[in-house]
């Protein structure tokens, strides 16, 4: 190729990339929008509905332990706080165990695991027979007579650290 | 006789160069064309623009599991003078405190085809390909919070993306 040549032909050449310079595919075009959530601290406890059954073995001054169904669910550390109030008249000494204990993460975990009520010094003549204590709700029955059951309560509180 | 053989061979100018010099000029004379041709000539040029508003969307305050409507809807507008791909919505993951985050699995687009509310775990074609006009989409997102969140303030993007045709 000749040198006139090769000029013309270079010449021709940035021509047709000018003239297609501007006809390229379009650009992608774009819009960002930010989104934001606050995700607030919380803690919830839900006890569940129904019964167990105590029996109560003859001689016996304290009723086994009752375990009581439900979770506490939450996304920080928390505090619980648990109180016992017998129902009027009641005998023995109700007490929840522990009445107050610190969960370090959050998380789900299950009431039984956590929670105890017990009747201590009850009176002897409570022994050898089968009582029913009702669950309902936050609340839990009487132990001391099947034939009038009373109604005492079981608070827990679940503070967020 | 010497004397105008010599002037002869003096005054004739070799043939590459006159064919150079042509050449040039012809190239010159074309490009003075072509540069008038594009000056008289308007030329308009491709257009395609996507907006969004508002560009932030805050979910407000979240307490406990359950979902998050966002308050009010993204006005996604197209304007666009030639044909387009459509327009893709992608996501990234909401960065929380800590490690913490909202996976992209749980932020969901109502698509406007649809009506249904899909993950925004890839990016996801809205239209399809698109003529030239102005569109506007309305766009709802919600968004997934679990009781494992730990508390805290979330951020991430949304983006739409005109892409090219096929």
């Amino acid at each position: 190729m000749s040198r006139p040549t090769a000029i013309c032909a270079a010449l021709m050449v940035i021509g047709v990339l000018a003239a297609t310079a501007g006809a390229q595919d379009p650009p992608r075009k774009q819009a960002v929008v930010q989104v934001t959530i606050r995700v607030l601290p919380f803690a919830e406890v839900t006890m569940d509905v129904g019964q167990v059954t105590v029996t109560l073995p003859a001689g016996a001054t304290t009723a086994p332990p009752v375990t009581v169904g439900g979770t506490i669910r939450s996304n920080v550390g928390t505090t619980i706080y648990t109180r016992v109030t017998p129902p009027e008249g009641a005998q023995g000494d109700w007490v929840a165990e522990p009445e107050v204990r610190s969960l370090a993460t959050g998380g789900t975990y299950h009431l039984s695991e956590l929670l105890r009520i017990t009747v201590y010094d009850l009176p002897i003549g409570f022994g050898g027979s089968t009582h029913t204590i009702g669950i309902n709700g936050q609340s839990v029955g009487s132990v001391n007579e099947i034939t009038k059951p009373g109604t005492g309560t079981a608070t827990v509180t679940v503070i967020p650290d | 006789m010497r004397t105008r053989s010599r002037i002869r061979v003096a005054a004739a100018p070799a043939p590459d160069c006159h064919r150079a010099l042509r050449w040039a000029l012809a190239a010159a004379v074309l490009l003075a064309l072509a540069a008038q041709t594009a000056q008289a000539v308007p030329r308009v040029q491709r257009y395609i623009e996507v907006t969004v508003t508002p560009d932030e969307l805050d979910f407000g305050d979240a307490r406990g599991t359950g979902s998050q409507v966002a308050p009010e809807p993204l006005k996604v507008r197209i304007a666009a003078n030639c044909v387009h791909g459509g327009v893709i919505a992608e996501a990234t993951a909401l960065a929380g405190p800590g490690d913490a985050e909202i996976p992209t699995s749980r932020l969901f687009l109502q698509h406007p085809g649809t009506g249904q509310y899909l993950p925004m775990i890839a990016p996801m074609n809205l239209t399809g390909p698109m003529g030239p006009g102005v569109f506007t989409l309305d766009i709802n997102l919600r968004l997934d919070v679990l009781i494992s969140d730990p508390p805290g303030q979330y951020s991430g993007t949304v983006t739409f993306t005109i892409v090219a045709p096929n």
